[in-house]
């Protein structure tokens, strides 16, 4: 028991501590070998005395479940929304706390304390996910903590942390298969010689996929990672150094679409894949440099980090229909929403491959090949000092940073034809041709004081944005924007410890969310103004937490991407918008006879949300707002529960999730209007999953495990979007062995 | 203990001095950028322009077109009562000639597609006639549907079961057997009936079709005219509590409407038979993908279409003694008068030669094709200027349809 609870740990981590530990491990700088021990058992105090709450998802964790998919491991993290897509969480959707889940684009994604999507200025939508399976922790950073990290400071940031350096020599092999030609191969080994260390590591992931195509073609995606890290440590005068440098490759071909099913298909053979989908296919390759610097003093850590991503992707998919006869064509999310509808039902049979096109229903698959880079250099500096007879904890940072974004889309006709697609013999033609570039500076300053049994922290963030849109069209040279924004982001947090073993805290931070350098300068930035209160309860191994939260949004925002049926990213304003809810966990052990034990964890989140002005849209998931409606694809209930029994060699653990219905549009009723929104008052399924992992130890040759993902064969909707209904993954069944040494 | 403090100093002065800056958004933008661009310097009476289009080009061919539907019906009736008779060779010839002279008028008014014929996803044009969204099984099944449900309302059905599209069907197509081809889509003991009982029914259904028809072109003309109509709208554009921020969106929705031009006489009508645009035949000419297949009217729709086109360009027809300002006056104002001359220049000589071919659109797509895609790239000399050279000088958006399109 005591093990689980050292990797469970909720808690605030100061933010230096949190990336220093997402980065580095050496013996010099401390006799620590996980990144879980520098950030949790080095800082148990301040987690406990947290104003505000940081989620630590630790190895052990992670492996009870083998999880691969981001959005499971996710789940057990109170006040997280996510809307599901393909299954294996290949690109996921998360939000926090009621923020848009799409394409994660309002939280800030990291590994390792670095920027991680592909370009989080210029495109946030994260196309690129780290892969879930060679992390060593999963930390979720909400409330005021926020403000450290940018630049979406409305819901809070993950950070991705990869496996550090051993201290001594280490390394391990994990193999796995199972069902639906599911396999994993994964191998790391370091090492730490003197002042040398190392650390190599790949992980090979795939599967033939659980979607049925028509045409029987594969539906599955194969990800490799390969990852070293090398470092040298050092000492001048009183400070400890280190320099690291961490390379990492990564590729992935996955035959995935946006294309869903009819609602009675999916009621039918839920796992089936139209014909009109058998050429989908994403490809992409992921690079990363980042060279690391680390000095320490008694009092004072220093770290600077210079990191380069490249990241390139292309999504050939089915985008829509054409006509070369003119006339309105209805979109794929209204064909597979209305598929009886007189005009939509040719449309259908051609998506489904019963009726060949005719030049009204050509269908048009598009590349939408995009370029990225993230690169840059961030210095952050923590420390402790006594000023006026106070103690102060001060964390301080400055982030120099460039990303960029080349749209090179272009689209390319096809025909139905005895359900094949068949080219049109027209030529590919370009459709989106354009650049966005933003360079930022982001500065914080965060100071704790301690006044007895009060920790009072304040803090800032600044962010000065400068962004760059060029339509790289030929003869639209002209169409550019050159977009200059500036804003300071305070931060208030407090904690009091009532006695021991119970703690309230409260806080405030000012939450925002850029544009992007295509967006009018006329369209106003995200701003919120977030609020959470809560009680802590920590005794003997059981900690319970409760926080209530309220963001008051003066102007939400929301980008219509492609996953959304737009071109380009267009932003969509609602004025003010209020979100606000409860979120619980607790947290306990008990011993039981014979070695055993057994850990409980259970989280309940609840949330509500309102529009406060009535208005319309032409942004998909709005359309015709009513004051008091709710935000689309936040659930007002999430739960779970997590239960292990765990001996000496034998490890069983359940995990059942709960998420109740979600809105798949924030309009609640069609009006008849030709402008609704396509899915007014459609609902996604409430989904309740329960997963089972089991694993026993031999004396001396590792570990075989199994595990049972969606044990009780839930099909759900987990959405209709992009287009048409969408399930969550099947029952799935993996065997694995893992051995360390 | 100096090196933090040092460090902090520094942050302190970096947010000190951003803070100096304030919280905000500025920026710069290129003259390609976004919409609208900057309005063009002139004195133009932009509002003229909006009262000659309304008064001279559009609410006249609405009117036109009602006119010609309602002498459709009486030809239509004639028709169904000659059936079985003498005449009923001659009345046939009428009906052809009748819808003819409808459907030449509403190819005018197929250029004009703003307002309430553009609204709820062109509802109301579709209903008058949904070309390409054409079903002749569709019909037939509400040919029987009419002729044996009491209840049947033909204003409750959808749009490919009526309007011209619908009548060119009826009265044109010399097969009196149905059309359906897909399994349980017959019509129940249709090719079971004999002629003249079929030839009674598709034309007692087309009686109800140009009823239909007429209600649909007053629907129109009503929408349109009056204090409130949408006539006024636009004619008010830019007053106070006018929809409209200036004359020059008003403008603009007209100039939308002009893109019918490019994406569909262009595209639609001679790109996609031709060849040039994949068709039902792959990338070769395909007679079975022009507009009209059984009046074989093709060439005059988009005659017409061209003529609506000069007619909007020069600012409709004027009642004696009065004159017309167009969108020629409007350029020739901002000090593009070769634009103005050149696209009038390229529109009367695509007329021009589209009335010189001979024969039905489809023969000449299929044994005369040069002679099709000359047509083709006479209307692309016109449809070129039209969203450069008009559009710029005008300080026009160019419709959102058009962003993507197939030059």
């Amino acid at each position: 028991m005591t093990k689980t609870s050292m990797f469970t740990s909720r808690g605030r981590l100061t933010a230096v501590a949190a990336i220093i530990s997402a980065s580095l491990s050496t013996p010099a700088l401390a006799d620590e070998t996980s990144v879980e021990r520098v950030s949790i058992i080095g800082n148990q105090q301040k987690i406990d005395q947290a104003a505000g709450a940081v989620d630590v998802i630790g190895e052990l964790q992670l492996e009870q479940f083998q999880f691969d998919d981001i959005n499971r491991i996710l789940s057990q993290v109170p006040g997280v929304n996510i809307r599901q897509e393909d299954g294996y969480g290949l690109r996921p959707n998360i939000g926090f706390r009621g923020v848009t889940p799409e394409r994660s684009k309002k939280i800030n994604i990291m590994e390792d304390g670095v920027l991680i999507g592909p370009a989080p200025y210029s495109a946030p939508a994260a196309y690129y996910f780290p892969m879930a399976s060679r992390m060593t922790a999963v930390e979720v950073t909400k409330g005021p903590s926020t403000i450290q990290y940018g630049p979406n400071t409305v819901a809070g940031a993950i950070n991705m942390v990869s496996r550090g350096i051993p201290a001594d020599s280490e390394g391990a092999v994990d193999v796995a298969a199972g069902t639906d030609g599911y396999y994993k191969g994964h191998a790391h080994y370091g090492n730490t010689n003197g002042q040398f260390g190392y650390l190599l590591e790949a992980i090979t992931l795939g599967a033939d996929g659980f979607k049925e195509l028509d045409n029987g073609d594969d539906t599955g995606f194969d990800k490799t990672d390969l990852l070293a890290k090398f470092n040298y440590r050092f000492s001048v005068g009183e400070t400890s150094q280190l320099v690291e440098l961490k390379v990492s490759r990564s590729d992935e071909t996955s035959n995935e679409t946006y294309l869903g099913l009819t609602d009675a298909d999916f009621a039918a053979t839920p796992y089936r894949r139209y014909a009109a989908s058998q050429l989908d296919k994403f490809e992409a390759e992921h690079s990363q440099v980042q060279l690391t610097h680390l000095l320490e003093t008694d009092q004072l850590r220093v770290t600077t980090r210079l990191y380069r991503n490249d990241f390139e992707r292309d999504w050939f998919k089915i985008d829509n229909f054409t006509s070369s006869q003119g006339g309105q064509v209805p979109s794929l999310l209204e064909i597979l929403t209305r598929p009886e509808d007189e005009t939509n039902q040719r449309y259908y049979q051609v998506l489904t491959g019963q009726r060949d096109s005719t030049s009204q229903e050509i269908l048009q698959l598009n590349s939408n090949d995009r370029e990225f880079f993230s690169q840059g250099v961030q210095i952050d500096v923590d420390g402790d000092v006594t000023l006026f007879g106070l103690q102060h904890e001060i964390a301080t940072g400055i982030r120099f940073h460039e990303d960029e974004i080349q749209r090179n889309h272009t689209a390319t006709n096809y025909f139905m034809r005895s359900g094949s697609l068949t080219p049109t013999g027209e030529d590919t033609r370009a459709t989106t041709t354009n650049t966005e570039n933003t360079e930022a500076i982001s500065v914080y300053l965060q100071d704790t004081i301690t006044l007895g049994d009060l920790r009072l922290t304040a803090g800032i963030r600044g962010e000065l944005i400068d962004g760059y849109y060029q339509n790289r069209t030929p003869g639209f040279e002209q169409d550019f924007q050159h977009k200059t924004t500036r804003i300071w982001l305070p931060s208030v947090s407090g904690y009091y410890a009532l006695n021991r073993e119970h703690g309230v805290f409260a806080g405030v931070h000012k939450g925002f969310v850029p544009t992007s350098p295509i967006q009018d300068a006329s369209i106003d930035v995200e701003e919120s103004i977030n609020y959470e209160a809560g009680w802590r309860y920590i005794n003997n191994g059981t900690r319970v937490e409760v926080t209530t939260f309220y963001s008051d949004y003066s102007n939400l925002i929301e980008s219509c991407s492609l996953s959304s049926g737009c071109a380009t990213d267009l932003t969509f304003a609602a004025g003010e918008v209020d979100v606000y809810g409860l979120e619980t966990s607790w947290h306990t052990s008990y011993r039981l006879t014979n070695g055993w034990s057994m850990p409980i964890t259970v989280n309940y989140t609840r949330t509500e949300s309102e529009f406060n002005n009535s208005f319309y849209s032409s942004f998909a998931q709005w359309g015709f707002v009513n004051e008091g409606d709710s935000v689309p694809y936040l659930a007002n209930n999430v739960g779970s529960l997590s239960i292990g029994l765990q001996g000496n060699r034998w490890d069983v653990y359940l995990l059942a999730n709960y998420v109740s219905d979600m809105p798949e549009a924030a309009q609640t009723a069609l009006t008849g209007d030709s402008r609704d929104s396509t899915l007014a008052g459609v609902r996604t399924d409430a989904m309740f999953t329960l997963d089972m992992s089991a694993s026993y130890r031999f004396p001396d040759w590792g570990k075989v495990y199994l595990k049972l993902d969606n044990v009780t064969e839930e099909e759900d909707i987990v959405s209709r979007r992009p287009y048409g209904a969408r399930p969550g993954k099947p029952r799935q069944v993996q065997l694995g062995y893992q051995y360390q040494f | 203990m100096k090196k933090k403090v040092a460090l902090s100093a520094i942050s302190a002065a970096l947010i000190l001095t951003l803070s100096g800056c304030g919280e905000s958004t500025s920026s710069t933008t290129g003259e390609q950028y976004g919409q609208p661009q900057t309005p063009v310097n002139t004195t133009f009476d932009q509002t003229a322009l909006l009262v000659s289009l309304v008064d001279n080009a559009i609410i006249p061919t609405y009117k036109d077109f009602l006119s010609k539907a309602q002498q459709l019906q009486t030809s239509v009736d004639t028709y169904c009562a000659a059936i079985g008779t003498d005449t009923e060779a001659s009345s046939r010839d009428d009906v052809h000639q009748a819808w003819r002279g409808s459907m030449s008028v509403w190819q005018l008014a197929e250029m004009m597609q703003l307002g309430p014929l553009s609204e709820n996803n062109n509802a109301l044009r579709n209903r008058i006639y949904s070309w390409p969204n054409v079903s002749t099984c569709a019909v037939d099944q509400d040919v029987v549907l009419a002729d044996t449900d009491a209840s049947y309302a033909i204003s409750d059905r959808t749009a490919t079961r009526k309007g011209l599209d619908a009548l060119e069907y009826t009265l044109f197509s010399d097969d009196l057997n149905h059309t359906c081809t897909a399994f349980g889509t017959a019509p129940e003991g249709w090719n079971n009936r004999t002629e003249e009982a079929r030839k009674t029914a598709r034309c007692s259904y087309s009686q109800l079709a140009v009823d239909d028809l007429i209600a649909n072109a007053e629907t129109l003309i009503a929408e349109w005219e009056g204090d409130n109509g949408f006539g006024a709208r636009l004619k008010n554009a830019g007053l106070p509590d006018s929809e409209y921020r200036v004359a020059l969106e008003a403008v603009n929705d007209v100039s939308d409407s002009m893109f019918y031009l490019t994406e569909v006489t262009k595209d639609a009508k001679l790109a996609t038979p031709i060849g040039i645009l994949a068709n039902d035949c792959g990338l070769s000419p395909c007679p079975q993908n022009v507009e009209s297949q059984y009046a074989h009217h093709s060439l005059q729709n988009i005659i017409a279409n061209l003529k609506a086109m000069r007619l909007l360009f020069t600012g409709g027809v004027a009642a004696e003694g009065e004159t017309t300002t167009g969108f020629n006056d409007f350029l020739v104002d901002v000090g593009d008068e070769e634009t103005a001359t050149r696209m009038l220049a390229d529109l009367d000589a695509a007329i021009q030669f589209a009335e010189s071919l001979d024969g039905s659109f489809a023969s000449i797509v299929e044994d005369q094709t040069e002679q099709a895609e000359t047509l083709h790239n006479r209307v692309k000399d016109v449809t070129d200027t039209l969203k450069t050279d008009f559009i710029q000088s005008l300080a026009l958006e160019l419709p959102a349809t058009s962003a993507g399109d197939n030059d």
